[in-house]
This record gives structure tokens, C-alpha cells and sequence, in this order.
């Protein structure tokens, strides 16, 4: 058992000291930021959180009008009589479902081999057809590896993501609670994280734009994971208004000492 | 001795400071400003360093902030909830170290808990006292330092600890006669 410590006669830190720790406007900063709870379901994050995400929903809409005409008229191509042209007609450039991608590649192109590397929302197909087959097939070289962008799916994959390594936050932060943490597996081996802000203009900055101020009641809250340590935080009040910004995790004081050993005990183990 | 560290007409004042603060958490500002430094020193006395102390101490007034709907007044000194939530923040600060704790005490109040003069307190006899109270378990080191080194009644420490006035009186005479017998032992 440890012994406790005992000071006797301790120097007190001075009245002005104190005072310089005391501010309660950043108190009511923080209560207003913690009274945020972000609703992260899965049917949320399927919700377009900001106005980029509709590009990946009229991509996934047009590229399943192409998926369609091409069944529809694959008789009609096939009937072409221009068997060696048709090779080249491979697989259009955008396509919203890996599955149909495969069906496609298939019914056109028997033989290649369809490799498949799934990230996030972004599923890459790639062509790994023999170099000889590409030179002389440079058109349907052109098309390939094609980006097939894929409706946003919830961040949960098989393998759990790399850890990022903690860091202390740089300026101020903001208490932000997951109602569904599961659909953050990064953040399971952590505790006590906090959100701060990771862009570097004045128009995304939450504490410039005084989003966090007193008068500003926000009604939901959504995180949507962007990359490695790197979020958007999107707050929205019932009446339409929105703001969306970059966020990091960060850990302060003790979270940080054990975010760290934490980080570094999974790592030893990879 | 009164029952409490306040008048009740500063009670009533407490009331109305809390009353306002659960409509708006700006009013929370009286309180805050009234009673920061008293937590923060507080704080301080039970850990290292003035950076540690000013975490705590914040954290302890956002829970309070966060939590001041919830609160039910019962004539007990607000101080009493704050003393307590930042019990239970420097507790979870240390909470690695399960039984040691920080103790920040001047020589007078030493005096006064063991009613003895100060001026008869040796350097020799401090150091004794200093081992004696190193060994003394959690509970009843934060007992005797609320009572003795904050100079709150048995009624306060006792709600501030989750004890009754009279549990906590017995329990503190107790520790006493323990340490005085065990300061007697060290006697060379």
C-alpha cells in the first residue's frame, strides 16, 4: 500500500493565481457544447450529413440508369457485328453497386480476373488482366482501375481500423457524446476522448462562428468519419439550419496518459 | 458551534442563486464566482500541481452546472454538493494510487486537532505526526481533513462523506485516539 502525501505549510497559490483560472464564460461554453448529444444510428449516418454526399447519391442514381440501359440493350450490343470493338465497350465508368459491378464485368468480359479493395464508401475495382491483353486493348485500358463510389455505409468493417495515436488538444474542445459508439470501432479501445476542431480556415471554425454560444441551441448532432482521426461534425437545429465541420479526437490530462498506454499496448501486439 | 459553515440567511440567499441557475445556467455564475476559490483551494491541497488543480476545479463546476436541475434543495450549504463532486474528481484523478491520497496542512490546524499549543509542536514532533497521518486510510484522512483542515463541521463533512453528523463524529474520535496513541509510539 502506497503512503498517502503529506505537505505541512504548503505555499497556497495567490488569489490573483486563482483568479487567472477562473472563467466561467468557457464553463457555459462547455455546458453547451456537452448538452450536445450526437445521434449516430445507423439509419443517421445513412442521412446526407452535408451537401458533398448528394454527389455520391446522383452518381449511385446515374450509374444505375447506365447499369439498366446496358441490360436492356446488352442483346443489341452483343448482336453487333463488331466482336473485337465490343471488348472495348467494357464496363461504364461509374457504377453504385459492387455487386452489380461484378454482373456486369461478367456478362460482358468472361475471363478477366475482378479484384476488389474495399474502403469506406469507396469500392476500387481493378482490371488485372495480363500486360500483354492491355497493350492491345488500350481503350479498355483507359477505363481501368475505375473508383466506384458507393452510397456511404456505416464505418463498421471486419478488421477494426488502424489506431490513431492519442494527441492532446492544441485549442479548445468539445464534449461530444456517442449514443452508438459500436459504429466507431476506433474509439473502443479509448476512453474520455474529446472533439476539437481539425481545419484550418476561420469559416469552419466552430469558436469564430460562436456556434458553441449561449443563444445557439442546436437540436441533433451527427459524426461521420472521414479518414484516419478525422470526422465531420454536423449540428442542425429543426428549423434547417446546419453546420458542418472538421474534427479530431483529442484526449486531455489523464485520458491522454492512458490513451496513450492504451494505443501503445495494441500496437505492441499488431 | 453551528450546524453549518453559513448563516441561514445566506442559505436563503443560496437558494434563491440555485433556484435561478436551474432556470438559466448563466445565473449559475453567482455561484461560481462565490465559491471557485474555496473549490479550487480545496482541490489543490489534495494533488500536485496548480494545473491539475484548475482541471479538477472546472470539471467539478461543469458537473454541478450539468447536474443543478437535479438538485434538490434541503437547507444544507450548496458548498456541501461542490465540496463532494470534487471529492469524487480528485478521487477519480487518483484513482490509479487506490489508497493514497494528498493532504496539504498547516502546522495551526495540526495544533488544533490534537488541541495541544503550536508553539509546543517541535520540528521532531511534526515529522512524527506526518508518518502517523501518511498511514491513515482514505476515508479517515478525508474525514479528519474535512473537519480539522477545513474547518467543517461534523454536520457538513458528514453530508459532504455520506454519513450522519454523529457517524462521523464517533468515526473522527476514533481516528484520533488511534493517532495519538500511534504518535505516542513513535516517541523516541
Amino acid at each position: 500500500m502506497e503512503e498517502n502525501k503529506i505537505y505541512i505549510d504548503r505555499k497556497m497559490p495567490s488569489k490573483e493565481a486563482i483568479e487567472r483560472h477562473k472563467d466561467f464564460e468557457t464553463l457555459l461554453e462547455r455546458y453547451e457544447a456537452g448538452n450536445l448529444v450526437a445521434k449516430t444510428d445507423k439509419q443517421e449516418i445513412h442521412k446526407p450529413a452535408s451537401p458533398q454526399r448528394w454527389y455520391y447519391y446522383l452518381g449511385g442514381v446515374a450509374a444505375c440508369l447506365l447499369i439498366g440501359l446496358f441490360v436492356v440493350f446488352q442483346d443489341t450490343f452483343n448482336n453487333d457485328a463488331a466482336p473485337q470493338t465490343s471488348e472495348t465497350a467494357v464496363s461504364p465508368p461509374i457504377i453504385a453497386d459492387s455487386s452489380l459491378d461484378r454482373q456486369s464485368v461478367a456478362q460482358e468480359k468472361p475471363t478477366p480476373i475482378v479484384k476488389e479493395q474495399k474502403t469506406d464508401n469507396l469500392v476500387v475495382v481493378e482490371d488485372t488482366k495480363t500486360k500483354k491483353e492491355k497493350a492491345t486493348k488500350k481503350e479498355a485500358e483507359k477505363v481501368t482501375p475505375q473508383i466506384v463510389a458507393t452510397p456511404p455505409t456505416p464505418p463498421i468493417v471486419d478488421s477494426p481500423p488502424p489506431l490513431s495515436e492519442p494527441q492532446k488538444p492544441k485549442g479548445k474542445t468539445i464534449q461530444l457524446k456517442l449514443e452508438n459508439e459500436a459504429l466507431y470501432p476506433e474509439l473502443k479501445a479509448y476512453k474520455n476522448h474529446q472533439w476539437e476542431y481539425a481545419g484550418n480556415t476561420d469559416e469552419l471554425d466552430p469558436w469564430k462562428n460562436n456556434i458553441f454560444g449561449r443563444k445557439n441551441h442546436w437540436d441533433n448532432a451527427s459524426v461521420t468519419k472521414e479518414g484516419q482521426n478525422l470526422y465531420t461534425i454536423t449540428l442542425s437545429k429543426k428549423d434547417g439550419t446546419a453546420f458542418s465541420f472538421p474534427a479530431r479526437i483529442v484526449f486531455s490530462g489523464e485520458a491522454y496518459e492512458e490513451a496513450l498506454k492504451t494505443y501503445h499496448e495494441l500496437k505492441g501486439k499488431e | 458551534m453551528a450546524s453549518y459553515h453559513i448563516s441561514d440567511s445566506q442559505l436563503a440567499e443560496e437558494k434563491k442563486w440555485i433556484e435561478a441557475s436551474q432556470k438559466d445556467p448563466r445565473a449559475f455564475g453567482k455561484l461560481y464566482h462565490y465559491y471557485y476559490n474555496r473549490i479550487f483551494l480545496f482541490v489543490y491541497k489534495r494533488v500536485e500541481e496548480e494545473d491539475e488543480a484548475a482541471d479538477i476545479a472546472a470539471q467539478t463546476f461543469l458537473k454541478a452546472l450539468s447536474n443543478i436541475g437535479k438538485y434538490s434543495f434541503q437547507g444544507v450549504p450548496f458548498a456541501a454538493w461542490l465540496y463532494r463532486i470534487a471529492l469524487n474528481e480528485v478521487n477519480m484523478h487518483y484513482r490509479k494510487a487506490k489508497n493514497r491520497v494528498i493532504e496539504s496542512i498547516e502546522k495551526v490546524q495540526i495544533a488544533e486537532m490534537l488541541e495541544e499549543p503550536e508553539a509546543l509542536f517541535s520540528e521532531e514532533m511534526l515529522g512524527r505526526l506526518s508518518e502517523v497521518l501518511k498511514k491513515l486510510d482514505k476515508e479517515d484522512m478525508q474525514l479528519i481533513s474535512l473537519r480539522f483542515f477545513e474547518g467543517l463541521p461534523f454536520k457538513e463533512a458528514g453530508e459532504i462523506l455520506g454519513i450522519t453528523e454523529n457517524n462521523a463524529k464517533v468515526r473522527t474520535y476514533r481516528i484520533l485516539e488511534r493517532m495519538k496513541k500511534q504518535f505516542r509510539m513513535t516517541e523516541k
